[in-house]
């Protein structure tokens, strides 16, 4: 069937739009368990950063000294169309990661941040790097058990975010409440789309 | 450059930068975790190692550089190392999006489709 298959040929293949999202937040805010209510395939795991040295790589000699920093990171995926497919990755948890965030973040078309009212300070590192990178984004705010409830507009205030953000709650358990977060940022970029073009 | 050949110890761990010939850098700069790779060809060339060889049989049907990672079980490094040997031998095409290229059709398709769910 493929006899010739072993000379390179080029086969065309139709053009296929990957979209990266983002969902980030502090350590255990519900990121998985929001990729995992919407994702169609088991969330997958994967690690990111291979070392922490990234110059002087050709010499091989201090490979045993090398520091192994590898970071798990949990994404899903959901098809569109056969030429377009959405992944939703979840940024790791942890501060100490951030030197990463350029190699999850790069390319991303929107992101949604998870707020604990708990620990609200836990996602200030996220809303800070997108809005220095201009990546658009949604506030979600995940309501925990025994977490104290707090009106929107107040959430808005104690975060600092501009009435453009739209700030709602999420329950990142509640597949519903997961599709709404993500619609919002998706009609806040076809907002942002009109108002780019003139037609708003 | 000098050393090459010195990562030749049995370590588990030297594995990857042996595989990846001691670099931790792709050389195709442009692949990020969510890049879909597909494979030009249907039957893989007999000379390429077994991590080359894995990859082109996955990449049959288009697959992110994360999901290929996560499938092989190696970190995403090493992923766009071996996937930018064979995009430079033609064995493997890229498909890749800049924010800016989607266009309104394709926001109003993604929220049909997440309704959907």
């Amino acid at each position: 069937m493929h006899a010739n298959g072993t000379q390179p040929q080029p086969r065309t293949t139709t053009r296929i739009v990957p979209v990266k999202f983002v969902i980030a937040g502090g350590f255990g805010v519900g990121k998985t368990t929001f990729v995992g209510a919407i994702s169609e395939i088991e969330p997958l795991r994967t690690e990111a950063a291979m070392t922490s040295v990234s110059s002087g790589i050709d010499d091989t000699t201090h490979v045993g000294q090398k520091t192994t920093t590898t970071v798990a990171m949990d994404f899903g995926r959901i098809t569109v169309d056969e030429t377009l497919v959405m992944y939703l990755f979840g940024t790791p948890g942890q501060d100490r990661f951030g030197f990463m965030w350029d190699d999850i973040c790069t390319g991303a078309l929107g992101a949604v941040v998870l707020v604990d009212t708990r620990r609200i300070d836990q996602c200030f590192p996220a809303i800070d790097y997108f809005e220095a990178k201009h990546v658009p984004f949604v506030i979600g705010v995940n309501a925990f058990q025994g977490a104290p409830r707090f009106e929107l507009d107040e959430v808005r205030d104690a975060l600092g975010v501009g009435g453009h953000v739209p700030v709602l709650d999420c329950d990142a358990r509640q597949k519903e409440s997961v599709k709404r977060t993500l619609i919002t940022l998706l009609e806040s970029l076809v907002t942002q789309a009109r108002a780019r073009e003139g037609v708003a | 450059m000098s050393g090459g050949d010195e990562a030749r110890g049995g370590h588990d761990f030297v594995r990857p930068f042996i595989m990846t010939g001691g670099r931790t850098r792709a050389d195709r700069r442009d692949l990020r975790i969510e890049t879909m790779l597909q494979s030009t060809v249907q039957d893989v060339p007999p000379e390429l190692h077994s991590e080359q060889e894995e990859l082109l049989l996955l990449c049959r049907e288009p697959l992110s550089v994360a999901e290929v990672a996560a499938r092989l079980h190696l970190v995403v490094g090493v992923v766009a190392v071996i996937a930018g040997d064979l995009i430079a031998s033609g064995l493997l095409d890229v498909h890749h999006t800049d924010p800016v290229e989607i266009e309104l059709d394709m926001l109003t398709k993604m929220i049909e489709r997440v309704r959907a769910i």
